[in-house]
């Protein structure tokens, strides 16, 4: 167990190169997210935290807790400069990985569907219903690939929020600018659509994406795969079964 | 609490607008008249007047006992409240400053009927402020006051007898936000609770000065109503927003919370990414809880399935029960009883 290592083919994916290692306590593990990967989910969860603690108390000034934060960040000046530093990166690091897959679609060709890539496919779809006959006992839980459906989502959106919150917040955050595009009235737009998408993120992160990625029970109370980018190959067999198959065909990992 | 301008104005009695034929008489003594009187002839400072006067205004219980015909409620009180006068930014002047020609004819001080009192009280502030009274000469508060009476005049906003001292430029944002509750919002209530709603109100009731209360865009003494589009409005938009344009001015600072007083295009857009909100995180929400119960149920293992794991449950109960009193171990027989069809728990 502890003699074998699988080194990278070298073929570039969209995703990554991707490696086997086995840990000095004899666990195989494959590593799943590069250290690019690694790094523009942790700016993205930093920065999105940053934005998530400065701006609702703004949205809910009138609320009692609102001063309190207020008051911890040092007043809404502060919360504001922290909050548009904590924007500009996180649109930065957006703006890179848009560059990063542009790259690896443009330039390296890599395949946008198939069961290595980020974006939808059918299999998704059928996943999903797989899943709810599960829930109900109605069927065997689904052979999972590289990414579950639920995994894409929360991918995609970021791309959902960026547009919506990104753009509404640069409205508001240069407003005599806006206006010589637009008309004023286009920045209480901005403003409903900053707050509505904003409270929808901040619920989605805290109900609906912690669950899945660290409170499932195989992996509780936290799958640390995203930060070490490292996963336990006995944990890819039982939680994404069809990936497994695949890298033990295609000689990756060493089957269990 | 000295922010509060308004009540302190219908405290004092002064603004409320009914006639009234003469003031005082019953009220004041043969003894309090000759400490009066002895004070006038001996040539009065501002203390000795404040102080003379206060002998009957400072008791809470002083009303004006010669009621006006067709009074409704409780009598006008007459009451000067001096801690609150002595700390306004006022405290150096004599009563007779600003109630002018009624010293000398007290206690029987006799009101000129033919003026109006309200039309008395602005000579009175315009007496020192004249600036401030020409600029209030082009609001549209004064035109609805020369009008039908109706309008504010100088102590609707800023009360009588409790004026504070205000640095422009300084003001905290306390007191910005109190002007505008407290004074504007005594008759914009409406207009008060809209702008509650936009940023700028909210970032002032977080402490943040430099936002702008109602006077900043509408001006202190000139108040104007501020259309979209209007060169006027332009300019009140530029005092903090530099580059702001006409199209700047059709941001609207004044919609009730849902939009309703908007133009349609807000509230689509307020409905569209409320139903959003609500449907995706349910959704989310929904799928989240039904994953939990079933791995809840995973982990739990022996409930059976479906809507029968309840009655699975108790009869569980039931035979773990039978068992202890029989003294019998748990039988393997029994484990396998109770172990669930699916055989993919812990494959999650």
């Amino acid at each position: 167990m502890a003699e074998a290592t699988y080194p990278a083919t070298g073929e570039e994916r969209l995703e990554g190169a991707a490696v086997a290692e086995t840990n000095v306590e004899g666990r195989d593990y494959y590593v799943r997210f590069s250290p690019y990967h690694r790094l523009s989910h942790f700016v993205m969860m930093t920065t999105f935290i940053g934005c998530a603690l400065t701006g609702p108390p703004l949205k809910y000034s009138y609320d009692f807790w609102a001063q309190a934060m207020m008051g911890f960040w040092g007043g809404v000046e502060n919360a504001g400069l922290i909050h548009r530093v904590m924007a500009g990166f996180m649109v930065a690091d957006f703006v890179i990985h848009v560059l990063y897959l542009g790259y690896h679609i443009g330039l390296k060709k890599a395949k946008i569907f198939g069961p290595d890539s980020i974006f939808f496919w059918k299999k998704d779809l059928t996943d999903a219903l797989g899943m709810v006959k599960w829930f109900f006992d109605r069927g065997p839980r689904p052979r999972f690939e590289r990414f579950t459906f639920w995994e894409k989502f929360d991918y995609w959106a970021v791309f959902w929020g960026i547009a919506m919150i990104g753009t509404s917040g640069f409205a508001l955050w240069f407003p005599t600018v806006t206006s010589t595009l637009v008309s004023g009235i286009f920045l209480n737009v901005a403003r409903i659509i900053h707050g509505d998408e904003a409270i929808l993120a901040i619920g989605w992160i805290l109900f609906v994406h912690l669950y899945n990625s660290h409170l499932r029970m195989n992996v509780f109370p936290m799958d640390p795969v995203i930060f070490t980018g490292r996963m336990p190959v006995e944990h890819v067999k039982h939680d994404k079964a069809a990936w497994y198959d695949r890298l033990v065909r295609e000689g990756k990992i060493k089957p269990e | 609490m000295q922010s509060n301008t308004g009540e302190k104005m219908n405290m004092t009695g002064v603004g409320l607008p009914r006639p009234r034929r003469h003031v005082g008489r019953a009220a004041a003594s043969a003894t309090l008249l000759a400490a009066l009187m002895l004070g006038l002839f001996v040539g009065v400072a501002s203390a000795q007047d404040v102080e003379g006067c206060l002998i009957c205004h400072g008791d809470p219980n002083f009303t004006d006992p010669t009621p006006a015909e067709n009074q409704e409620g409780d009598d006008l009180s007459l009451y000067v409240d001096s801690e609150v006068f002595l700390s306004s930014v006022h405290k150096e002047l004599k009563c007779s400053d600003c109630h002018e020609g009624f010293l000398l004819t007290i206690p029987n001080h006799q009101l000129d009927m033919d003026k109006d009192f309200r039309q008395v009280a602005i000579e009175a502030c315009e007496g020192c402020h004249q600036e401030a009274f020409q600029e209030y000469q082009t609001s549209d508060h004064a035109q609805r006051f020369y009008e039908d009476q109706a309008g504010p005049i100088c102590i609707s906003c800023h009360g009588s007898h409790a004026i504070r001292r205000v640095n422009l430029g300084e003001e905290s944002a306390d007191f910005k936000m109190s002007m505008a509750r407290d004074s504007c919002g005594q008759c914009h209530a409406d207009k008060f609770e809209q702008a509650s709603h936009e940023f700028h109100f909210k970032a002032l009731s977080l402490g943040y000065e430099r936002a702008a209360t109602c006077f900043d865009c509408h001006g202190f003494h000139d108040n104007l109503a501020l259309t979209s589009g209007e060169p006027e409005t332009v300019e009140a938009c530029r005092q903090c927003h530099p580059g702001a344009n006409e199209g700047f001015t059709y941001f609207q600072m004044h919609l009730e919370e849902g939009f309703q007083n908007a133009w349609w295009g807000v509230r689509v857009v307020y409905y569209f990414f409320s139903t959003l909100l609500v449907v995706v995180l349910v959704t989310g929400i929904a799928y989240t809880t039904v994953h939990f119960q079933k791995e809840t149920r995973t982990i739990l293992g022996v409930f059976g399935r479906g809507t029968g794991r309840l009655f699975g449950f108790i009869r569980q109960l039931e035979e773990e029960s039978m068992r202890e009193r029989e003294g019998r171990p748990n039988g393997p027989e029994d484990q396998s009883k109770d172990e669930p069809e699916n055989d993919d728990r812990g494959m999650l």
